[in-house]
């Protein structure tokens, strides 16, 4: 085998499978991911159900194009999502990359090895998007009599160059994110909150040109327009007659996501030019990215653990102060986040983003359908970003060997554990504020809902990160040289985010229902019952957690070794 | 003999530090040589060592092995280099046996070196049982044996080793030092970086001295026993390297 191909194997490996100490974990681990596969089953069968009910709409009305080129497009938003700081942690803040450069192997065979295992990394959630979206449109066209050949055979080179296209917009701009990290060095916290503004800027610029040119639909014209008198009982189709046209001219705009869909749909030797073009954008710009990205990566990455080995020494000289223990720990926690640039960036993304999101997710929605749909998506974003803090998911395990240090000392293992909830706590709670004055400006919403909104994520946010922390306490990674390390290889924020599902749909589920069953209702009384609603969800789902982190916390500490 | 390495004037200053961490260093490794790198904590040597084996890019002088410019030519001069890191560093999801494949797929040995070689090393350091098992549940001292198969799995000409001996049990750091030595007595070369004096003394050729990134001295046992006056390699290293005379300027009493 060549060394190329040698690496590149490992390197897929010791990314995407799973290694277990023992058949019990194993057997844990295949449970977990079967109870998972259960959880998202369901709303994932709903989500296609409708998908098939929006692809006959849309064929129907003749947009099926624009439908499809949104949905591209999302599926591309979720591999940059996902896929920026995977790509920075794999590409740049991997340990391994010491030990690479010392072999006899081209450090573009070293950027290529790893390039293909992102992709292919990458290309697994592109398969569950793309592929099963593909299969229910064609089910959806047939039952129109249209066998559309055109999404068969554009569905696999769809799933693997839609991903491609995202992970090269990532490759460019890790270079500026890298740039900023490098420079702030001694400072993690302005490096991350450089980072994050430079990263908030590029979902702006994104959303900005939707958002100004997406056209202006009153919710009250929904009703109105589908059923002649608001306040009646709309049919899907009427719904969809009445808002897809105007809200599928969006995907318009997303022009390469635009001439894959329409090589799917017009059919002919047009289907072909626009596959044609599809695919020699995409060649161009992987042509072009990869370029760039070879030509900065050892450079780069040999910049990372440079500053490893060059600590500037603090000019500031320590003060004595005296603290009381909870407030000590406190500043402990605080002070052990703050000095990690790397953990402090991806809470900020979780900080930053969701306010970002809900306000340009929710003005679209805001002005394309009505308030509550935009509510419904914000209530599904908060609760999805504040169960994937970082801080808390790593909570004990971010301690290093510190923790087991910790258990030689005169403390309660529940003061130490409760600070860690608190600073993880107060990371959520900016979020679910700062998510909240953005809920607040979207338009259309009244002040219980704002205030449903943020009372309900903040017992959410406090619920679930209890719940991270317990998870990290019952079985934490603590024997790490660098705290890149555990932060790369973090399986356990998944849990958290996928089990957030399940709030974020009910929660989501019942605003939607409020927003078109219960128009002919007064705002405010609507406004109470979603405050009912939330509130309850998020109460419950705080005594489940509660349920479920139970344990006693000085044994669970004791057993950390 | 042949210079297997050859460094001159070497300079490495790490991004945002004003001082050298290397500074104008120049020595060579001799073909059949083990050589030590001796210094205090902070001194220079594994900066030294990650510069050679191409880990860091250092921004002045020039690095030969086997004839090959690291810069000029980095494959074929990696290729003749096996390197044990301090960190052990190895992938936790592969088994030993991977590992070993691994490291001889990316060096190009053949099925018959690399079989005759991994079992030899991984009998001689008591790996056997452990072999099939993920490098993420062996112990510190393990790894560190496994990372030494690794880097001899292709018999390179020259052995570079940071730190070897830390951690590992007397049985093996035995069998590791007589592994250096047979190394050399193949026509091969060693490079070993350490601060433990004792060991330096019995196990190398020639040595050199380094302290905040400048060479103090370097030349074989013999001649730096010579230039020393009769006195240890304790105390020479001690009275050349300053940084802890401290101890003994303020408190006469704790020399010994």
């Amino acid at each position: 085998m060549t060394a190329f191909f040698a690496l590149t194997k490992q390197l897929i490996k010791s990314t995407l499978k799973p290694s277990f100490k023992d058949e019990k974990e194993k057997k844990k681990y295949i449970g977990t991911y079967i109870a998972l596969a259960v959880c998202l089953g369901i709303p994932y069968i709903i989500m296609l159900v409708n998908i098939f009910g929006l692809v006959k709409a849309s064929a129907e009305l003749g947009c099926l194009a624009e439908v499809l080129s949104i949905g591209f497009f999302m599926s591309q938003l979720l591999t940059f999502f996902f896929g920026l700081f995977k790509y920075i942690n794999i590409m740049y803040f991997s340990k391994d990359n010491e030990f690479l450069f010392t072999l006899p192997l081209k450090s573009v065979s070293i950027f290529w090895a790893k390039f293909i295992t992102i992709l292919l990394y990458e290309m697994i959630f592109s398969l569950l998007t793309v592929i099963p979206v593909c299969i229910v449109s064609i089910i959806a066209m047939a039952t129109l009599g249209d066998f559309s050949v055109g999404i068969l055979l554009m569905m696999l080179p769809a799933t693997l160059l839609l991903p491609i296209m995202a992970i090269l917009v990532i490759a460019l701009l890790s270079f500026p994110i890298m740039k900023i990290m490098q420079f702030f060095k001694n400072r993690p916290i302005l490096g991350a909150v450089f980072t994050v503004i430079f990263v908030v800027a590029i979902y702006v610029a994104i959303y900005l040109p939707i958002v100004l040119n997406s056209p202006g639909v009153d919710g009250s014209e929904i009703t109105s327009g589908a059923a002649g008198n608001a306040g009646e009982s709309v049919s899907m189709a009427e719904m969809y007659a009445a808002l897809l046209p105007s809200v599928a001219s969006i995907g318009k705009y997303f022009y390469h996501t635009y001439l894959l869909a329409m090589s799917m749909t017009v059919g002919g030797v047009k289907a072909f030019g626009y596959a044609m073009a599809f695919i020699g954008i995409v060649v161009i710009l992987a042509a072009l990215g990869t370029l760039i990205a070879m030509w900065q990566f050892k450079r780069i990455s040999q910049g990372v653990y440079e500053n490893n080995g060059a600590t500037a020494a603090s000019k500031k000289q320590g003060e004595v102060k005296q603290a009381s223990l909870k407030k000590a720990l406190i500043k402990k926690e605080f002070s052990s986040v703050l000095k990690s640039s790397n953990l402090l960036i991806q809470s900020g993304m979780m900080m930053i983003l969701p306010p970002v999101l809900i306000f340009f997710l929710g003005k679209m929605q805001a002005n394309t359908t009505n308030s509550f749909v935009g509510l419904a998506m914000a209530e599904l974003i908060i609760k999805l970003m504040t169960s994937s803090n970082t801080i808390s998911i790593l909570a004990v395990s971010r301690d290093g060997e510190g923790a087991l240090m910790a258990k030689t000392m005169p403390i309660s293992a529940n003061q130490i554990v409760w600070s860690k909830i608190f600073v993880g706590f107060v990371f959520s709670a900016i979020t679910v504020f700062l998510s909240t004055v953005a809920f607040s400006f979207i338009g259309g919403v009244n002040v219980l809902q704002v205030l449903g909104f943020f009372i309900s994520n903040i017992v959410y946010a406090w619920s679930v990160n209890r719940f991270c922390v317990y998870r990290d306490l019952k079985k934490p990674r603590v024997h790490w040289k660098n705290i890149e390390e555990i932060i790369k290889n973090n399986f356990s924020s998944v849990i958290p985010m996928f089990l957030a599902f399940i709030p974020g749909l009910l929660v989501m589920a019942s605003t939607m229902v409020y927003g078109i069953v219960l128009t002919s209702l007064n705002s405010y009384v609507v406004g109470a019952i979603y405050i009912a609603t939330t509130l309850v969800v998020s109460s419950v789902y705080y005594l489940i957690v509660r349920g479920f982190s139970k344990g006693n916390v000085e044994e669970l500490w004791d057993r950390i070794e | 003999m042949s210079e297997i390495l050859t460094i001159t004037n070497l300079s490495k200053k790490y991004k945002g530090n004003d001082r050298y961490s290397v500074k104008d260093l120049s020595f060579q490794v001799k073909e059949g040589e083990l050589f030590a790198f001796l210094g205090p904590n902070g001194a220079g040597k594994s900066t030294t060592i990650k510069c050679i084996t191409g880990a860091l890019p250092y921004s002045e002088g020039n690095i030969k092995i086997c004839g090959n410019d690291l810069h000029d030519r980095p494959i074929e001069a990696k290729k003749n280099i096996g390197y044990v890191p301090d960190n052990h560093f190895t992938y936790d999801t592969m088994t030993g046996g991977e590992y070993i494949n691994f490291m001889a797929d990316i060096y190009g040995v053949g099925v018959n070196d690399r079989k005759t070689r991994a079992d030899k090393y991984v009998e001689l350091f008591g790996l056997t049982d452990a072999i099939g098992k993920p490098i993420g549940s062996y112990s510190h001292g393990m790894k560190q044996k496994i990372c030494v198969i690794g880097a001899l799995i292709h018999n390179p000409k020259l052995w570079i080793l940071d730190e070897p001996l830390t951690g590992l049990d007397p049985q093996s750091a035995y069998n590791l030092k007589v592994l250096m030595k047979e190394h050399c007595k193949e026509g091969n070369s060693v490079l070993f970086s350490s601060h433990i004096i004792e060991v330096v003394e019995r196990l190398c050729d020639r040595l050199a001295i380094i302290d905040k990134g400048s060479l103090i001295i370097s030349g074989s046992m013999d001649e730096i026993r010579a230039k020393n006056e009769d006195n240890s390699l304790e105390e020479f290293f001690l009275s050349v390297t300053q940084g802890d005379a401290l101890i003994g300027d303020e408190s006469e009493e704790f020399k010994f």
